[in-house]
């Protein structure tokens, strides 16, 4: 029955009205904001001394009281309002408080019409029932919410803090931002006063704020997280939930039942839409990110469904499974982040093995690559010796040619056989040398190696021709230089070792090959007849003209020493460091 | 110079000689070289092909084959090699072009006893034909070090009949070459001269010469076994 007023104490004695538990008021009396009172009677037994009482809810603060007596007060029966319509609560009674006989149980209700204002079903039973029944319910209303505050508060702060370190995985920060909202949102199953507001209604349009903007937040979380971008529908959402907010505070207090009514469903059905367009892309798509979520955002569509229906009272109940699903998408989130977690290792241990490879591979490449360019330099080097030794060719070889030419035309007539003969054959002696000097493919360059052929064939010329012939060779077994200083100072060797054979009647002849320090020593001495070392303008002259025009090539010193009996010719060469 | 008998020394007669040569001018230059160290004229047959060679050595008998590389019909080192096969009795001489090194070598392997550089001058042909009418075979430092070289790589089939039992080859070059050879060739390798070396040595001239000689020898029976072993390896011989 009504109340008079929000300080009614007692109840009226008329007018009382049967109604059926639950009740909500609104229907009756629409707009009533003010006190209710409600009398339940029954007839308890003799024999059965106890009795457990369970009062599901009471919309929005409420006194119980039986046979006079009361058993429950909520803090503050005026606005503020105590919200304790979302809290169980259950009695032992017992004598003498419990008659045997007719027993009341008076329930004063302080509720605003526009809250589902009224009384929750009444369950009188055992004590053990009533008991069970309450704990089932607190665990409803209570602690099952408890907990989902608590794991939500984890998970946002979880996956803030991922999206703080990777800003650019921006789904991550909207669903940290959702997860906060709907933990404000959530705060409603179990706030007992509306504080900081001073009555139920701001509470409730901030409450209905809320969750417009949790659905607002929600939808780029499903778009974020799909990786699509629809700036178009975005800006659409945000000046609906603009408005939306809007609407709601400045809605006239009047009003307010249905502009509540009416966002509510804007952000329910938002967020349905939501839960069954991701759940569906994900059924189409194979490769869609949101197959994981899937399951947790269909189930989270149908509670959705249901909590929007208990809303506008289709279905008559006031437990609402939207908190309870929510914190299984939670989970769903989480466990989703695990497997890409787990994944992202194994691909960065993959990517490990692969690197590794490719360093391998790569270095193989550079190594490749070096040794590539090593033999083109090798090839560079040698080309560029090769140049040197075909400028040699032409400036020793071609220029003994064009003095053979020049002398043929000359005196073509004055020329006897065996001069003719001695001209060709120096020409083929230098081919010789030339050869020589090049050196194998097998890169012999070694002086000492070089010098071989001519120690052998000249010491075979000079034996045969009864000459006794000695080296001494020493240090030059190791000593490499460049191809065309070799070759001169083989054609000096051979110079000088055909002076020897031609002109000094000889019996005798030392040569000598020595590195001594940064010095390359060159000496051929015979015993020979000997000539005037000054005379240089005879035929004979010719030969030692050869030999100091080598030596300034070498940048060397000559020496020439020669008396009847001893001639010696000796060439210092100092030799690069 | 002297020409005292060695023990192991093995003279080749240089007459009656078979030239196979396709160059006119080589040709007559070695009628010349030949009939300067006392050979008749008329024991000097002449031919340009390996047919005619063959011809030739199937209807006359020979004391020695002056053998050129480059033949209008085929190598002269197959003719060589069919030399040894037929008529072991008749020793090739190879004569050689410039630089021909490893084609010397391959004669020496398929059983040349010397060889001539047809660019040396007729002097010191003369010399090496001389020397190897005494037994001797000569050699020149490039060979020499192209000898030791493949020794010192030698590879595994070389040595592995060795070690078959009943196989029993003449033996490997590696362990077949004597300590004095390898040092010959060492010092050959180095541009010595015979005349140093025997000094060095202490022994005849002669001696280092029937020394390289015999080295020679070991080189062809060398590559006999070889080949051989390779045949038996390959199931082509049993």
């Amino acid at each position: 029955m009504r109340g008079a007023g929000w300080h009614d104490t007692a109840p009226p004695a008329e007018g009382w009205t049967p109604v059926t538990l639950p009740d909500s008021w609104a229907g009756r009396w629409p707009g009533f904001d003010g006190v209710v009172w409600y009398r339940l009677t029954w007839t308890q037994p003799d024999e059965v001394r106890e009795a457990g009482l369970l009062l599901h809810y009471l919309n929005m603060a409420g006194e119980v009281s039986l046979n006079g007596t009361p058993i429950s007060r909520d803090a503050s029966l005026v606005e503020p309002l105590t919200r304790a319509w979302n809290t169980p609560r259950h009695w032992l009674l017992a004598p003498p408080l419990l008659r045997a006989g007719t027993n009341t149980l008076l329930v004063r209700v302080s509720g605003l019409s526009a809250y589902q204002a009224g009384l929750g079903p009444v369950e009188l039973g055992t004590p053990a029932a009533a008991q069970a029944g309450f704990d089932r319910q607190r665990l409803l209303r209570r602690d099952l919410q408890v907990l989902g505050l608590a794991v939500s508060a984890a998970v946002s702060a979880f996956f803030a803090a991922w999206w703080w370190l990777r800003r650019r995985e921006t789904a991550y920060g909207w669903f940290a931002a959702m997860s906060v909202l709907w933990l404000l949102f959530a705060c409603n199953q179990i706030a007992t006063s509306p504080w900081p507001f001073a009555s139920n209604h701001g509470w409730q349009a901030l409450n209905t704020s809320l969750l417009l903007v949790f659905s607002l937040s929600y939808m780029v979380f499903a778009l974020r997280y799909a990786g699509r971008r629809m700036p178009r529908l975005e800006g659409a959402a945000l000046l609906v939930a603009a408005a939306g907010v809007a609407d709601l505070w400045a809605a006239p207090l009047a009003d307010l039942v249905a502009h509540r009514a009416l966002w509510t469903l804007v952000g329910g059905l938002t967020i349905i839409v939501v839960n069954s367009v991701a759940t569906v892309h994900a059924w189409r798509h194979r490769g869609s990110p949101m197959r994981a979520l899937a399951p947790f955002m269909a189930l989270s569509a149908i509670t959705g469904a249901h909590d929007l229906l208990v809303f506008t009272q289709v279905i008559d109940s006031n437990i609402y499974y939207t908190n309870m699903s929510s914190y299984v998408l939670l989970l769903g989130m989480a466990l989703t982040q695990a497997a890409r977690f787990a994944q992202s290792l194994r691909r960065i241990e993959n990517f490990n093995t692969e690197l590794i490879e490719e360093v391998n591979a790569a270095k193989a490449e550079l190594a490749a690559t070096l040794a590539q360019q090593h033999a083109l330099a090798l090839a560079h080097a040698r080309i560029g010796e090769r140049v040197n030794l075909v400028s040699d060719l032409h400036d020793g070889l071609g220029g003994m040619l064009v003095g053979s030419i020049a002398t043929l035309e000359r005196a073509p007539g004055n020329l006897s056989a065996p001069e003719l003969l001695a001209m060709l054959k120096r020409l083929r002696d230098d081919l010789r040398l030339i050869i020589d000097a090049t050196g194998r493919d097998d890169g012999a360059r070694a002086l000492g190696e070089l010098l071989a052929p001519l120690r052998h064939r000249s010491a075979q010329l000079l034996d045969a021709n009864g000459i006794d012939c000695r080296w001494k060779v020493a240090n030059i077994d190791t000593l490499e230089l460049p191809p065309s200083q070799s070759l001169d100072l083989m054609r000096f060797l051979q110079e000088a070792l055909t002076n020897v054979l031609k002109h000094s009647a000889s019996r005798r002849v030392d040569v000598s090959v020595v590195r001594a320090g940064a010095e390359l020593r060159l000496s051929v001495r015979d015993d020979g007849r000997g000539f005037a070392v000054e005379n240089t303008s005879q035929a004979d002259g010719a030969g030692l003209r050869n030999l100091r025009a080598r030596a300034r090539r070498l940048g060397a010193e000559l020496q020439l020493q020669s008396r009847p009996g001893e001639t010696q010719v000796t060439l210092r060469m100092p030799l690069a460091a | 110079m002297s020409v005292l008998p060695v023990e192991d020394a093995d003279p080749v007669s240089l007459s009656p000689a078979l030239i196979v040569e396709d160059d006119p001018q080589m040709q007559q230059r070695l009628r010349h070289v030949l009939s300067t160290l006392g050979c008749d004229d008329a024991h000097i047959a002449v031919t340009d092909s390996v047919a005619g060679a063959q011809q030739l050595l199937g209807t006359h008998r020979y004391s020695v084959a002056l053998v050129d590389i480059g033949l209008p019909d085929g190598s002269g080192v197959e003719l060589i090699g069919w030399l040894q096969a037929h008529h072991p009795g008749v020793p090739a001489v190879v004569i050689s072009a410039w630089r021909t090194e490893e084609v010397i070598f391959a004669a020496l392997r398929a059983g040349a006893i010397g060889y001539l550089l047809k660019e040396r001058d007729d002097l010191e042909l003369a010399m090496a034909l001389r020397s190897i009418e005494q037994g001797g075979a000569p050699i020149d430092p490039t060979i020499a070090r192209r000898i030791l070289a493949w020794v010192a790589a030698a590879p595994a089939p070389a040595t592995a009949p060795a070690e078959a039992p009943g196989d029993a080859p003449e033996g490997a070059l590696l362990s077949a070459l004597t300590p004095r050879e390898r040092k010959i060739l060492e010092l050959v390798s180095q541009g010595l001269s015979n005349r140093e070396m025997a000094e060095m040595l202490s022994i005849s001239r002669l001696t280092v010469e029937c020394h390289t000689k015999n080295i020679y020898r070991k080189l062809a029976v060398n590559s006999r076994t070889e080949a051989v072993f390779q045949a038996r390896r390959h199931g082509l011989l049993r």
